[in-house]
C-alpha cells in the first residue's frame, strides 16, 4: 500500500514538476512540506522566507537552501517565496498526503527577468501609446517557465513578437477566474490595469493547448490573474523608476496586511506614471492606479473582494509614410501634434478609467472538492480624440497633397521639401483652424428640429471630436474541482458573461467656434434628399456644443454563456487531460439615434444574432523520466465572430454580413522538454489553421469616390512553425540561452469581398474575389531569435546581455489592390503589376540590449533593489516593426500615391527602478 | 522602529513632492492667431504690376511688394484655386494650387503679396499673377504650388475691411475693371433662359447665362457646375447683381461669390427683343418664316449677318409672298413699345411691308389674321442701309411680320437686321 503510495506520489510529484517547473524527489517523513529554493544555475539561496499562502506558516532557507513547513495536514497548499534579489515566486496546488512529507525543488527567477513585474516593465508597454493597439503586451507578461516563453517574451517582446503569430484574442485572460476581455473586440487591454503591478504579478499560466484548472481557454493558452490580498508580501513597497519610453517616471506604493491572527488580508496599491513628453515627440503620459483588495478567510471558505481602477491620459504617436520620415530625417515623426501659443498640443489624446470590482468566494467543500466563484462588474469611459472637419483643408500636416511629391513644378517641390522641418508645414496648425473658425458665420434654419429657429455664430469648420467605447460589463464564473482519486481530476465551470458597448461621439474642443453642424458632409454632397445628411432624423439640423453627443450612438449588446468540463489524468508515465465546452453568443445592435440615410434600419434594437460554439482539447505527456517530456496536443473549436466584424457599418445602420458564421479553428502541436537543474531545452513544432474569419472595415475608396464599408469574409489562415529554446548553466553564476522560432503564417484562401457606399447601401461590388492566397499574415516577425548571457554574484549583482534578431515581417495588406479591377489595365507579371500586387517585405533587424542590477538588505528585514536596463543599446533606428498599406488606393496613380504608413522601433531606451521594501 | 518611523517619513515627502511635480500640464484655454499685426511697405500699385508684362511669361522682381484685400472666395465652389485681390488701384487674380482658401483667406481680408519669383502670365488673354512650372520638360505658366511657396508670397495680416463693390453700368465695361468687384444695378436674367438653374449640377458643367440692362446690353454671368448653389434657382426679377468681373478671350464674365450676391426680386422690366443674326440663324429665338408663294427668307452673310429675300431663285423670278414673323410677344408690361430696324435693297420691284397683327395664332396662313402696317423708313436702294425709325406698336401686339413681296417678273432683294423691339417709354 505503502509502496503504491509512493509511486503515486511520483507520479503526481513529476506532473506537477512538468507544469510547475519544479523537480521533485520523494521524502517519507511526517506530513508537510519540504524543499530548496535555487537561482536559475542551481545554486542555494539562503534567507528566502517560504510560507503557505493564507497562514501564519512560513519558513526560511538555511546556507542550503533548504526549508521545512511542518504541521500541515493532508490538502492543497499554495505556497510563496520571497528571497533577496529574486523575483517573488508563487506556486498554487501543491498537493500534501497523510503522513507524506511533500518535497518541492524551487528555482526562483532573477530581478531583471520580465516574468515577474517588480523589475522590469516590458517594453511593449508603449504599445499603448500608438494606433496599433495594446494587446501584444500580454504575450509578454507570462509566468510558465516555459524556457521558449521566458526568453521570447523578455527579449523579442519590443520588436512586436507573437509568439505563434496569434494575437491576444486567441489567449484567454482571466482575473480570479473571470474572463476580462473586451466582448466586442475579443482583445484583452493590459492597460485596464496599468500600473499595478505588484497586485497583478501573480499568474497560473497555461501555454498553448496545455491544460489550465481555471478555463478552457483558447489555443494562445490561458493566463489567469491570482488577484488576493492574502498572497501579496507582507508590508510596505515603494518603488521609483525613470525611463525614457512612453512615460519617464513612475511611482508606485503598496501596502499589505498579509493574513493577519484575525484571518483578514488587506493590500492597498497606488501608482503614478507621467511624462510630459515621452521617447516620440509630442506624446504625454498622465496615468494613476489604484487597488484595494479585502480578504476573509472563514473555516473553510474564503471571500475576497478587489476594487481597482487605472484613469489614464495619454497623446498618441502615430505612423507616417517614409516621404515623411526622410524629410524630417527621423522615423518617429509624429503628426499628431503642434504647437499651440507654443505649447505642444496632441490631437489624439486616449482618455479611459474603466473601474472593476471583483467579489471571489473559495469554498473547500471537501478534502476533495472545491468550489471558486468570481463576481465582476466594471462600468467607466474609455474615448479617444481625433479632430474632424466639415468644408476645409485637411488638417494633416503628412496628409499626401502636403508632401513634395504632389507638387509637379520641381522648384516648389524642393521649397516644400527644405521648409517641411519647420514645424508650422510638419506639424498640425493649430492656429489656422482657430482662424477659420474665427471667421465662419453661418445661419442655421430650423436648427434642433424647432421650426423658425435660426442660429447665426461661428459655425465650426475644424473640431477636436472624443470617439467612445464606454463599456459596461458584468459577469460571473464558477468552477468546481473535484478530485476523484489521486490520479484523476475533474473540473467543470459555468461562466455567464454580459457587456454593453456604448459607442458615441462628443464634441470635445469646438476651437474657437461657437457650433458645430450635426450633418453628414457626404450625404450633403452626394443625395438630394435633405434628411439623408442627418444623423438624427428625429432631432434635424442640430448645432452641438462641447460635451453634446452627436453623429452616432449605439449600443453593442453581448451576451455569452459557458460550460466546461476538464477531466486530467495522471498517471506514472503518463498524463492525459481532454476538456471541451458549449457557449452560446448572442448579440445585436441597439441604435439610439435614427440615421437620416437608413431610417428603417438604423433605430432601436436590431435582429439578434446568435451562435453555438463548442470546442475541444486534448493532450498528452510521456514521461519518459522525471527530466524528459514529450507532449503532444490537439484542439478543435469553433468562435463566434467578433461585434466589429459582423455590423458593416454599425455607425450609420444595423446591416450584417450575409449569413456570419463562427469561425473554425484547429491547433496541433507536439514536443520536446528536457527540465534539468541546470539546462533546460524546449523543442515543440505546431500547426493551426483557421477558417471562415470575417472582417469588416470602412475607408475612403478612390475609384469609387465615396466612403465605403468593405466586408470581406471566407478568410482562412495556417500558422506553422517552430519554436526551440536552450537555458543552461555554464560555470558558477554565469549561464547562456538562446531561443528561435521559425513560422510560416499565411492566408490559404481567397476571401470574398462586399462593397456598400457608407452613406447610401449601394452595393459596388458584392462577393468580389480578393486574390489573397498565399500572402502573410502582418504585423509580427514569423522568424525571431535571441541569445544572451546573464550571471550573478554572491553579493547580488546581477547582469544580463542578449542579442536579438527578426525577419520575415510583412506590411498587411490592402484586399483592393489584390482584385481584378486593380490590374485590369496592367500586363501580367510585368514590373507595373508586382508593385501593385505583391507584399512588401519590411527588412531584417538586429538588437542588443543589457541589464545590472543589485539588491541590499539591511537588518534583516529591508530590501533594496536597483535594476538599470538598456534596450537597443546600439540605437538602431531602421527596424520597421509593423506598418500597413494604405486602404486609399487611386488605381490610376497606382500603389505609390498613398504610400504605406509605418511604425519604427524607438532607438536606445533605458529603465532604470528603485525599489524598497519594509 | 525608530528607523522605520523616519523611513516612512522621508518616503511620504518624497512622495508628496513627486506628485506636486508631476502634473502634466494639458489645459489649451487661449486661442491662437495666425495672423500678422504687420504694416509692410508697398513697392507698387497692383495697377502698376500689371504694366511689368513684357508681352511674354514675366519674372517679377525681388523689390516688388503689393497689397490687397481678398474679394473672391472658394467657398461655394466658383473660384477654382484662385484668389483675387484688389487695392484702390486694380485688381489681379492669383493662381494658386490649393483648396478651401477661404479658411485662410476670407473675403475682405488684406493681404501682402511679395511677388518676387513670382510670375505675370497670360491665362486666356488676361494678366494672371501666377508661377511656372515643368512638367515634361516644358515650362508653363501656372499656379503657384506648395503650401510654403504660398506662405512665403501671401503674407495675411490681421485686418479684414471688405472691398466695396464698384457700381457700374453695362456699357462701362472695359478692360480696366477686369478682376475688380463690380456692382451692377436694374439688371435681370434674359427671359429666354428662365426658369433656370445657376449651372449644371448633374453634369457637373459650367454653364454662360445672361444678364440684359433696359438699353440692351448684356453680360455673361459665368457659375461652376461644381458650385454648392449650381442646382438653385436663378433669380427672375429684376434688381441688383455684384461679382468679380473676369474675362476669357474677349467674353467678359461675372463669377458671383455666392448666390446672395444677386439681389433681383423686383418687377422684371421690359427686356427689349434684339435680332442681329450673329448667331447664324434667322429662325433663332423663336422666329419664322411663313411663305404663302414662292421663296423663303434666308441668312445672308456678306458683311456681317441679316436675314434676307428676293423672288429671283438664281435663274428666274418667281411670284413670291414671304412673311418673317416674329415669336409671340408679350409687352404688356411695356408702356410704349416700339420696333425699328435696318433695311437694305436693291434691284427693283415691291417694297418690304412691315406689319403687326393682335391676333395671328402663329401657325395657319397669316393672311387669315387681322394685320396693321407700319409705315417703316425703307432703304432706296445700291445696298444703302436705313434704320426704319421707331414704329409704335400696341401693347397688345402678338406679331410683327416683315412680308416680302415679288413677282414673276421683278422683284428686290430685301435685307433686314437689328431688329429691336423695345420699351420707348422706360
Amino acid at each position: 500500500m505503502k509502496k503504491a503510495l509512493i509511486s503515486l506520489l511520483l507520479v503526481l510529484i513529476t506532473s506537477l514538476s512538468f507544469s510547475q517547473g519544479i523537480a521533485v524527489t520523494p521524502v517519507a517523513t511526517k506530513t508537510g512540506i519540504s524543499g530548496v529554493v535555487l537561482t536559475p544555475e542551481g545554486n542555494p539561496i539562503e534567507n528566502a522566507a517560504v510560507s503557505v499562502v493564507g497562514t501564519n506558516n512560513m519558513s526560511t532557507t538555511d546556507v542550503d537552501g533548504r526549508f521545512v513547513l511542518e504541521n500541515l495536514s493532508a490538502g492543497t497548499y499554495n505556497i510563496g517565496v520571497f528571497a533577496n534579489g529574486f523575483a517573488n515566486y508563487f506556486a498554487p496546488d501543491v498537493k500534501v498526503f497523510d503522513g507524506q512529507v511533500t518535497e518541492l525543488e524551487i528555482s526562483l527567477t532573477a530581478i531583471g527577468n520580465p516574468d515577474n513585474n517588480d523589475g522590469v516593465v516590458l517594453v511593449n508597454a508603449d504599445d499603448l501609446n500608438n494606433e496599433q493597439g495594446s494587446e501584444n503586451v500580454s504575450s509578454i507578461l507570462h509566468g510558465s517557465r516555459d524556457a521558449f516563453l521566458d526568453a521570447a517574451a523578455y527579449s523579442l517582446g519590443s520588436m512586436r513578437f507573437r509568439i505563434r503569430g496569434y494575437d491576444n484574442s486567441l489567449t484567454e485572460i482571466s482575473i480570479n477566474g473571470v474572463d476580462m476581455s473586451n466582448m466586442e473586440v475579443g482583445r484583452t487591454f493590459w492597460s485596464d490595469w496599468g500600473g499595478l503591478n505588484n497586485v497583478t504579478k501573480y499568474k497560473t499560466v497555461a501555454f498553448g493547448l496545455d491544460a489550465s484548472n481555471q478555463s478552457f481557454g483558447n489555443i494562445g493558452g490561458s493566463t489567469d490573474i491570482q488577484m488576493l490580498p492574502s498572497i501579496y508580501r507582507k508590508g510596505l513597497q515603494v518603488t521609483y523608476s525613470a525611463a525614457n519610453r512612453s512615460y519617464r517616471n513612475r511611482a508606485m506604493l503598496t501596502y499589505s496586511t498579509g493574513l493577519t491572527p484575525g484571518n483578514w488580508a488587506f493590500t492597498v496599491s497606488g501608482s503614478r506614471r507621467w511624462a510630459n513628453e515621452g521617447y516620440a515627440e509630442g506624446t504625454f503620459y498622465d496615468a494613476w492606479s489604484y487597488y484595494l483588495g479585502i480578504e476573509k478567510h472563514f473555516k473553510n471558505q474564503e471571500i475576497v473582494l478587489n476594487i481597482f481602477g487605472a484613469p489614464n491620459k495619454r497623446g498618441k504617436g502615430g505612423a507616417s509614410t517614409q516621404e515623411a520620415y526622410d524629410l524630417l530625417n527621423n522615423n518617429y515623426y509624429n503628426p499628431y501634434w503642434g504647437y499651440q501659443n507654443g505649447q505642444k498640443r496632441n490631437s489624439r489624446v486616449a482618455n479611459s478609467h474603466q473601474p472593476v470590482a471583483l467579489l471571489t468566494h473559495f469554498w473547500d467543500i471537501n478534502s476533495s472538492t472545491k468550489l471558486q466563484t468570481t463576481l465582476v462588474a466594471r462600468a467607466g469611459r474609455n474615448g479617444s480624440t481625433a479632430l474632424n472637419w466639415y468644408s476645409a483643408a485637411d488638417p494633416r500636416p503628412d496628409y499626401y497633397r502636403f508632401l513634395p511629391s504632389y507638387i509637379t513644378d520641381p522648384t516648389s517641390a524642393q521649397m516644400v521639401a527644405d521648409s517641411f522641418i519647420n514645424p508650422l508645414y510638419s506639424q498640425i496648425d493649430w492656429a489656422a483652424m482657430y482662424f477659420a473658425n474665427n471667421n465662419s458665420f453661418d445661419e442655421v434654419e430650423n436648427a434642433n428640429g424647432i421650426d423658425g429657429n435660426t442660429v447665426t455664430g461661428k459655425r465650426a469648420q475644424y473640431i477636436i471630436e472624443e470617439r467612445r467605447y464606454d463599456q459596461v460589463y458584468g459577469a460571473i464564473s464558477t468552477n468546481l474541482t473535484k478530485n476523484i482519486s489521486d490520479a484523476v481530476e475533474l473540473v467543470g465551470g459555468l461562466q455567464y458573461r454580459y457587456f454593453i458597448g456604448k459607442n458615441f461621439k462628443v464634441v470635445n474642443d469646438l476651437l474657437g467656434a461657437d457650433y458645430w453642424l450635426d450633418i453628414d458632409k457626404y450625404a450633403e454632397r452626394d443625395i438630394v434628399d435633405p434628411d439623408s445628411a442627418q444623423s438624427d432624423v428625429n432631432n434635424p439640423n442640430r448645432t452641438v456644443k462641447e460635451g453634446d453627443i452627436f453623429g452616432y450612438n449605439y449600443n453593442s449588446n453581448i451576451q455569452t454563456g459557458k460550460s466546461w468540463l476538464q477531466t486530467t489524468i495522471d498517471l506514472k508515465k503518463i498524463n492525459f487531460n481532454i476538456a471541451g465546452f458549449v457557449s452560446y453568443t448572442t448579440m445585436w445592435r441597439e441604435g439610439l439615434m435614427q440615421n437620416g440615410k437608413f431610417p428603417d434600419n438604423s433605430f432601436g434594437n436590431s435582429e439578434k444574432l446568435n451562435f453555438l460554439d463548442y470546442g475541444g482539447k486534448t493532450s498528452i505527456i510521456f514521461k519518459i523520466n522525471g527530466r524528459n517530456f514529450i507532449q503532444a496536443s490537439g484542439a478543435y473549436l469553433t468562435q463566434a465572430p467578433t461585434f466589429r466584424n459582423v455590423y458593416i457599418s454599425a455607425r450609420t445602420r444595423d446591416n450584417t454580413i450575409d449569413n456570419p458564421v463562427s469561425e473554425k479553428i484547429m491547433s496541433a502541436d507536439i514536443g520536446y522538454t528536457l527540465k534539468a537543474p541546470k539546462l533546460k531545452i524546449t523543442l515543440r513544432g505546431y500547426y493551426t489553421t483557421f477558417q471562415d474569419q470575417a472582417s469588416s472595415m470602412s475607408f475612403y475608396h478612390d475609384g469609387y469616390g465615396n466612403f465605403v464599408n468593405y466586408s470581406m469574409q471566407g478568410i482562412d489562415k495556417t500558422h506553422q512553425g517552430i519554436e526551440a529554446a536552450i537555458d543552461g548553466n555554464i560555470i558558477g553564476g554565469l549561464s547562456a540561452y538562446a531561443v528561435a522560432s521559425l513560422g510560416y503564417y499565411r492566408y490559404t484562401s481567397r476571401p470574398t469581398v462586399t462593397v456598400t457606399v457608407d452613406n447610401s447601401a449601394e452595393i459596388l461590388a458584392q462577393n468580389k474575389t480578393v486574390y489573397m492566397q498565399g500572402f502573410l499574415v502582418d504585423g509580427t516577425p514569423q522568424t525571431a531569435g535571441s541569445a544572451g548571457l546573464r550571471y550573478r554574484t554572491g553579493s547580488y549583482w546581477f547582469f544580463g546581455i542578449n542579442a536579438n534578431y527578426v525577419d520575415d515581417i510583412y506590411l498587411s495588406v490592402n484586399p483592393e489592390r489584390r482584385t481584378e479591377e486593380a490590374v485590369l489595365y496592367v500586363l501580367e507579371n510585368s514590373a507595373e503589376w508586382n508593385a501593385i500586387v505583391d507584399q512588401t517585405k519590411l527588412p531584417t533587424g538586429y538588437t542588443l540590449d543589457a541589464s545590472i542590477g543589485k539588491s541590499f538588505r539591511f537588518k534583516h528585514k529591508y530590501y533594496l533593489n536597483f535594476n538599470l536596463s538598456l534596450n537597443n543599446i546600439l540605437n538602431n533606428q531602421s527596424i520597421i516593426t509593423g506598418g500597413y498599406e494604405q486602404l486609399r488606393y487611386d488605381i490610376d496613380d497606382g500603389p505609390d500615391k498613398f504610400p504605406p504608413k509605418l511604425f519604427y522601433m524607438y532607438g536606445r531606451q533605458f529603465f532604470l527602478n528603485v525599489s524598497f521594501n519594509f | 522602529m525608530k528607523t522605520k518611523n523616519i523611513l516612512f517619513a522621508i518616503i511620504a515627502i518624497l512622495g508628496l513632492s513627486l506628485s506636486f511635480s508631476s502634473c502634466v500640464k494639458q489645459d489649451f484655454d487661449d486661442p491662437p492667431t495666425n495672423c500678422n499685426d504687420i504694416n509692410i511697405t508697398t513697392t507698387m500699385s497692383i495697377h502698376e504690376l500689371k504694366t511689368l508684362y513684357t508681352g511674354d511669361t514675366t519674372r517679377i522682381g525681388d523689390s516688388v511688394i503689393i497689397e490687397g484685400y481678398v474679394t473672391s472666395t472658394d467657398q461655394f465652389g466658383n473660384f477654382y484655386k484662385e484668389l483675387v485681390i484688389q487695392d484702390s488701384s486694380d485688381a489681379i487674380c492669383i493662381m494658386i494650387d490649393a483648396s478651401y482658401m477661404f479658411t485662410s483667406f476670407p473675403i475682405g481680408q488684406k493681404v501682402y503679396v511679395k511677388c518676387g519669383g513670382l510670375m505675370l502670365g497670360n491665362s486666356n488673354d488676361v494678366i494672371k499673377l501666377g508661377n511656372t512650372y515643368t512638367e515634361y520638360g516644358i515650362v508653363n505658366f501656372g499656379r503657384i504650388q506648395g503650401d510654403v511657396v504660398i506662405a512665403n508670397h501671401i503674407i495675411k495680416t490681421c485686418d479684414n475691411a471688405p472691398v466695396e463693390p464698384q457700381e457700374i453700368t453695362l456699357s462701362q465695361i472695359d478692360d480696366g475693371i477686369v478682376y475688380k468687384l463690380v456692382k451692377i444695378n436694374a439688371v435681370q436674367f434674359k427671359s429666354s433662359e428662365l426658369p433656370t438653374t445657376w449651372a449644371d449640377a448633374i453634369g457637373l458643367e459650367s454653364i454662360n447665362h445672361y444678364i440684359v440692362d433696359q438699353d440692351n446690353n448684356s453680360l455673361i454671368v459665368r457659375t461652376s457646375g461644381y458650385s454648392s448653389f449650381a442646382r438653385d434657382s436663378l433669380p427672375n426679377g429684376s434688381g441688383y447683381i455684384i461679382g468679380v468681373l473676369g474675362k476669357y478671350g474677349s467674353d467678359y464674365q461675372l463669377y458671383v461669390r455666392n448666390p446672395d450676391d444677386a439681389v433681383m426680386g423686383d418687377e422684371r422690366f421690359a427686356e427689349p427683343i434684339y435680332k442681329d443674326f450673329e448667331d447664324g440663324s434667322i429662325y433663332s429665338d423663336g422666329w419664322f418664316n411663313k411663305i404663302v408663294k414662292g421663296q423663303p427668307w434666308t441668312l445672308g452673310t456678306i458683311g456681317g449677318n441679316y436675314a434676307q429675300c428676293r423672288s429671283y431663285n438664281g435663274s428666274t423670278n418667281i411670284e413670291t409672298e414671304s412673311w418673317y414673323i416674329s415669336p409671340a410677344l408679350d409687352l404688356s408690361n411695356y408702356s410704349a413699345p416700339v420696333v425699328s430696324f435696318r433695311n437694305a435693297c436693291n434691284y427693283s420691284g415691291a417694297l418690304i411691308e412691315t406689319k403687326y397683327s393682335t391676333d395671328y395664332d402663329g401657325t395657319s396662313d397669316p393672311n387669315t389674321a387681322t394685320w396693321t402696317d407700319l409705315p417703316a423708313t425703307l432703304s432706296s436702294g445700291n445696298w444703302a442701309w436705313v434704320n426704319s425709325g421707331d414704329l409704335t406698336l400696341p401693347t397688345n401686339v402678338k406679331h410683327v411680320a416683315f412680308v416680302y413681296f415679288g413677282t414673276n417678273s421683278d422683284g428686290r432683294t430685301w435685307e433686314i437686321d437689328d431688329i429691336l423691339i423695345e420699351d420707348a417709354g422706360k
